[in-house]
């Protein structure tokens, strides 16, 4: 079987890219166009690992992540971080990470299980992921 | 009548004149005793006369206080130490009387006599010897021979007499009320005097002279301390050199004291002068000082008056030390300051208008005509700007740019304003200030260059960004393609395909921005009809806000007509605020379905057209809404350029239109495009 990951991102040629990489390697892929689907797809589908995007119209990466991890169930499933690149997006990564690491929202850990920076390198993208799915 | 004691001290013409008086036809009667003369000078006339009328004389006048049954004292010599010594000595019961009044009285006594010496001496006047006269006041001498005759005789000689008696009292009356008027303008006077007489006594010290001394008259007249208010020692004044008449010290005089002949009174003179002693700061004077001469023409006083001109001297030296403030301050400004007269010769040409122009003061200041070193047309253009409103109201110049030749004919900037001076209404002069704008205009320059290359750094930077956005896009794309090629998935060919072209469009968008963005170029005009044009956009765009969950809607005045706009320009605007409108529904926190983007068309005053693009997305913080219209700031991550608003603002620039927004966060924006009107 192979193992199912979930790309959340509202821009479409990241989702081909991403799932193509993923794909061309032996993962499958699932997509979402924003965290309230990504959430309903998580629930679903039960994913190995989630690729979430930070920045997305409707509900964040963030937002999504939150409530992840304050779900039991969920919260086992490992999530890599997709931003933009650095200083564009106006968040302050830095201290999205301080805060993740003291407990986020609700008093939660919800640190992601990795960073990933865009312009994505394929390589990269599989070694992340092998590294957070400890293949 | 009981017989009056009298003690003489000091033995000058005073005493001569009352040994006159009281051994002449009037006073023989010895009603007045003299019981002696005192006088440091046994040999004057006055002691040598009284030794020859057995009156007694001494050397020390203090034999004369202890004299017995003294009545009076007059004292003489005028100097007021030695009365206040008598007064100290004299017993109480005796009354002294001081030089001054003594020469009251002497004065008064002897206009007396002259009259009846001119009566004697008249012509016809035979009758009325002074023999007669004493015979009429004997009426018992009278009544002893009662003659008809006589008894006629008599009656006209009394009624004669009394006549003439009444005319002596009214000349008396009338000599007094003169010499009181006379008192009187002195006394009363606002002008500072005193009288002297020959001796060097003060005989007046009126009012005004005590205002400004501060030594009062009753303390002055009859002394000789005229000096005091005015020096610290014992020196003669003006009045005390013209009464003693010496040619040589008045020489000395005139020059020291800088003295002018008064053009009135013949011997007078006067002067500016500063007493140092008069006042807390000394006082500034004006006098003027002339003889008394009687009708022989013999110095008998002199009169001083003052006109204390102190503050006026003040004043002058205040509007002084303004002038040379004002002097300093057109001298030292760094402004070119140029002054004309009413002939428009230069009156002021100050360092900083030497420093702008080269030329040097002496070569300009009245002998030329300030526009005579302009240019004809700057001259036409100041001459215009002064006389309309162009530059501030009518003769001012304010904050013109123009030039201005300097000596070595070359054309300097300039910033210039000025005045024109009137003077009840009438033109008398300008003044103009000029700034040199070369320094200002180079740093201008600068100033442009680095902001210049400020905004090609950022333009640079957000390109930069912008295009590895697309570049990341391309290599996906090419990613994507090269593994359907291996996998011969045709499918994923058109998808990585997909994906290229969607990246190439993304360059055309931006190359075509970037262009609308940097070049100059003029908007193509042309009849459009806004409304349509909404339409059209609204059918493009429904499908992409449909997807996104947002709805459209309108609101477009019907009659609007057609109106003058660059179609392609203006379409562009719209699309950008609309494509953002629906974005700014589609963030976070807008839940799916309601996002309503709402357009506009109306009619306003003042305008041709008003599109409007409202949204009730997120809105906008301060903070966006301040880098709102800078290039390339987005909020949108790799999906924006940030060059949308900034475009759209060139263009409705280029329209001479408007491009305004209200917004409030978490409420929603609207965009509002004002276009003017124009004929094609």
């Amino acid at each position: 079987m192979p193992r199912k990951i979930l790309i959340v991102d509202d821009d479409p040629d990241v989702v081909l890219f991403l799932s193509t990489i993923l794909q061309d390697n032996g993962y499958s892929t699932i997509d979402a166009p924003n965290g309230q689907k990504g959430l309903e797809m998580v629930k679903s589908e039960e994913p190995d690992l989630i690729m979430l995007d930070l920045m997305m119209p409707r509900k964040s990466g963030i937002s999504m992540l939150t409530d992840l991890k304050n779900d039991d169930k969920l919260r086992i499933i490992p999530v890599i971080m997709v931003t933009g690149v650095s200083g564009e997006t106006g968040i302050n990564l830095e201290s999205f990470l301080e805060r993740s690491s003291n407990g986020g929202p609700g008093g939660v850990d919800i640190r992601p299980d990795g960073f990933l920076e865009k312009p994505l390198d394929p390589k990269r993208v599989l070694k992340m992921i092998k590294n957070v799915l400890k293949l | 009548m009981k017989t009056v004691k009298t003690a003489i001290i000091g033995s000058g013409p005073a005493c001569t004149k009352i040994l006159d008086l009281l051994l002449g036809a009037w006073h023989h009667d010895n009603k007045i005793q003299i019981a002696g003369i005192a006088d440091k000078n046994q040999e004057s006339p006055a002691i040598r006369r009284a030794r020859s009328l057995n009156i007694p004389t001494t050397a020390d006048y203090r034999e004369l206080l202890s004299v017995k049954d003294l009545n009076f004292i007059v004292e003489l010599t005028g100097d007021p130490g030695l009365k206040e010594v008598i007064l100290n000595e004299m017993p109480d019961n005796v009354n002294i009387i001081d030089s001054a009044s003594a020469e009251f009285f002497l004065r008064l006594l002897s206009s007396d006599t002259e009259k009846k010496g001119i009566e004697a001496d008249s012509p016809g006047g035979e009758d009325l010897s002074s023999e007669t006269w004493v015979n009429v006041e004997d009426k018992d001498a009278a009544s002893a021979k009662p003659d008809k005759f006589e008894a006629t005789y008599r009656e006209r000689l009394e009624k004669e007499v009394e006549e003439r008696t009444k005319e002596l009292m009214a000349q008396k009356q009338e000599t007094e009320r003169e010499k009181k008027t006379a008192e009187g303008i002195i006394y009363g006077s606002p002008a500072p005097m005193f009288v002297v007489d020959k001796n060097h006594h003060i005989i007046y010290w009126n009012k005004a002279c005590e205002n400004l001394t501060g030594f009062r008259s009753q303390d002055m007249i009859g002394t000789d301390r005229q000096w005091e208010p005015f020096y610290a020692h014992r020196k003669p004044l003006l009045a005390d050199v013209i009464i003693d008449n010496d040619p040589k010290t008045m020489e000395k005089v005139i020059t020291s004291m800088n003295l002018k002949k008064s053009p009135v009174v013949e011997g007078g003179y006067e002067t500016e002068y500063f007493v140092p002693n008069l006042g807390d700061e000394g006082a500034h004077l004006y006098i003027n000082a002339a003889p008394i001469r009687d009708d022989s023409g013999n110095i008998q006083g002199a009169i001083v008056s003052y006109q204390d001109f102190t503050e006026r001297f003040k004043m002058t030296q205040e509007i002084k030390r303004r002038e040379s403030f004002v002097q300093n301050l057109i001298q030292n400004s760094i402004d070119g300051i140029i002054a004309t007269d009413a002939r428009g010769k230069i009156t002021i040409f100050n360092r900083g208008a030497v420093e702008i122009l080269g030329y040097e003061p002496e070569e300009i200041i009245g002998h030329v005509s300030y526009h005579e070193i302009l240019s004809e047309e700057t001259s036409r253009a100041i001459r215009e700007a002064f006389y309309s409103k162009k530059y501030g109201p009518e003769g001012k110049i304010i904050n013109m740019e123009t030039d201005h030749l300097n000596k070595a004919n070359q054309r300097i900037p300039v910033r210039l304003s000025g005045t024109l001076i009137c003077e009840a209404e009438k033109e008398v002069g300008s003044v103009v200030f000029i700034q040199d704008l070369r320094e200002i205009h180079r740093l201008q320059k600068e100033k442009e260059q680095a902001e210049r290359m400020a905004a090609i750094g950022s333009a640079l930077a957000g390109l930069a960004h912008y295009i590895k956005n697309i570049l990341t896009g391309l290599q996906g794309g090419a990613y994507v393609l090269n593994s359907a090629i291996s996998k011969n998935d045709l499918d994923l060919v058109g998808k990585g395909w997909g994906m290229v072209r969607r990246n190439i469009d993304q360059i055309g968008i931006i190359v075509t921005d970037m262009l609308i963005y940097s070049s100059e170029r003029k908007p193509v005009y042309q009849m459009v009809d806004p409304n349509g044009l909404v339409m059209e956009l609204i059918d493009l765009m429904e499908e992409r806000a449909k997807l996104s969950g947002v709805r459209i809607e309108y609101d477009l005045q019907p009659d609007l007509g057609k109106t003058v706009m660059d179609r392609t320009a203006i379409y562009r605007c719209l699309l950008n605020l609309i494509t953002n409108a629906i974005d700014a529904c589609t963030l976070e926190g807008i839940v799916a379905g309601k996002g309503v983007v709402i357009i506009k068309t109306e009619r306003p005053a003042g305008g041709s057209v008003r599109f409007e693009v409202s949204d009730n997305g997120t809105g906008m913080d301060d903070e966006v809404q301040k880098r709102l219209f800078t290039d390339f700031f987005t909020t949108k991550g790799y999906k924006g350029t940030g060059l949308g608003l900034p475009v759209t603002q060139k263009i409705i620039k280029e329209h001479g239109g408007e491009l305004s927004f209200k917004s409030k966060p978490g409420h929603g924006t609207t965009f509002s495009i004002l276009l003017p009107e124009r004929v094609l």
